[in-house]
């Protein structure tokens, strides 16, 4: 059985990523808010969760509570940080939050394929 | 940090960390600005890599100067990653600014072999390669000059354009400029810093000058940090100029700030780099293509 991927994005990407996951063998779930997360944390066990910090403010308040959240509930699942645009300030705060992997979109497949393991 | 620390040599454990960080992605670019020193108008940002603070990554010169202790993919990817950030976080600038990217001579061989992926980045940023300045820093072996050169001369057909990093008589591509025409010679802090007291220094600036000329080349003075650097150096009508006297290097989101810049008039870019491809059957190539 295939990686669960869950995809927490914004609804103009969201696409994107499942397509490509699902082309790398996965099963990828989406979520655009934190409602949607809390409802695929509870009835999934997702082996990546990648989150869009550009979600939310500036340097991604939101993004880093969902962190938070899926590394609470699966200390195990590797957490991807996605951005927009890179910021060194966020670089530091993604590195101090315990995320596995930072990276600006967009992203390429290769990248896809080192979060999947 | 104070420089002499930031330049202690790595140590192995160091190196496994850089390693592991950027493998795992943690790092990105911080922008210097560079203005034309006679106008006062900003023309461009210097890409800088950043890692994280407290780890051997937020110090890439420590790397830069140990390279022997990283393999050459490494460094190359290094290379490649670097121009792609600051490619993907540049294109938040307006399009009249220049972007200068450092790279090594040798990497700019790998650069041609990937050389689709990188248009294919720049057209998913918008981004003119007419507005990316590759930064040539000189560390390529002596037999491999040649190679490197007509290397350059092919990414200059690309549209992009050549900066040479660290211009001096001593440079090794220095008597070769004339056939690689760039378009920028940057001369590093150690000839500015002073520069007012220097007869020395004014001698070789003055030189380059010439130089600059012959090559139809335009000078820019790295690490400018006094009022009295910037007085002689605009006494001798070098037109641009970056240091910490003119904007010490910040995230492009402070600048466009600064810059009164309006943040949502920036174009959105896709999630997911070759969409056409992924969109139709991934095709092998892609799986394995470049983290530009």
């Amino acid at each position: 059985m295939g990686r669960r991927i869950l995809i927490i994005n914004d609804d103009r990407n969201v696409h994107h990523f499942q397509v490509l996951f699902s082309k790398l063998g996965c099963e990828a779930m989406a979520a655009s808010s934190s409602e949607g997360l809390g409802h695929a944390l509870a009835t999934s066990q997702p082996d990546v969760v990648m989150v869009d910090v550009s979600l939310s403010d500036i340097i991604g308040d939101r993004g880093f509570e969902i962190v938070r959240t899926v590394k609470q509930a699966h200390s195990n699942t590797t957490v991807v940080l996605m951005t927009d645009h890179g910021n060194p300030v966020l670089v530091d705060r993604a590195y101090a939050s315990g995320v596995d992997y930072y990276a600006e979109k967009p992203i390429t497949a290769e990248l896809a394929l080192r979060y999947i393991g | 940090m104070n420089a002499s620390v930031q330049m202690l040599p790595l140590n192995p454990q160091e190196i496994k960390q850089v390693n592991d960080l950027f493998y795992r992605g943690f790092y990105s670019m911080a922008f210097q600005p560079i203005y034309n020193l006679n106008t006062k108008e900003l023309v461009g940002f210097e890409a800088l890599l950043r890692g994280p603070q407290g780890t051997p990554l937020n110090s890439p010169g420590r790397i830069f100067n140990q390279q022997n202790s990283f393999t050459d993919l490494f460094l190359h990817q290094l290379d490649l990653s670097c121009l792609g950030s600051a490619i993907r976080t540049g294109r938040l600038f307006p399009d009249r600014y220049l972007l200068f990217v450092n790279i090594h001579g040798v990497t700019i061989k790998v650069l041609l072999e990937k050389i689709k992926y990188l248009r294919l980045l720049l057209k998913e940023m918008q981004i003119s390669p007419r507005r990316v300045v590759l930064e040539v820093s000189e560390t390529t072996p002596q037999e491999l000059i040649i190679e490197a050169l007509e290397n350059i001369q092919s990414i200059k057909e690309e549209g992009l354009s050549i900066a040479i990093d660290d211009i001096s008589q001593d440079h090794p591509w220095f008597a070769m400029s004339q056939t690689l025409r760039p378009t920028f010679l940057k001369v590093d802090r150690a000839i500015i810093h002073g520069l007012q007291e220097s007869a020395r220094n004014q001698k070789i600036l003055s030189d380059l000058i010439i130089f600059a000329e012959q090559v139809s080349a335009q000078i820019i003075a790295e690490g400018i940090e006094t009022v009295e650097e910037m007085t002689a150096l605009q006494n001798m009508a070098i037109p641009f100029g970056q240091g910490f006297l003119l904007g010490h290097p910040k995230s492009a989101e402070v600048w466009l700030t600064e810059l009164n810049h309006d943040m949502t008039a920036i174009k959105a870019i896709p999630g997911v780099s070759g969409w056409d491809d992924v969109h139709q059957s991934l095709s092998e190539q892609n799986r394995r293509s470049p983290t530009f």
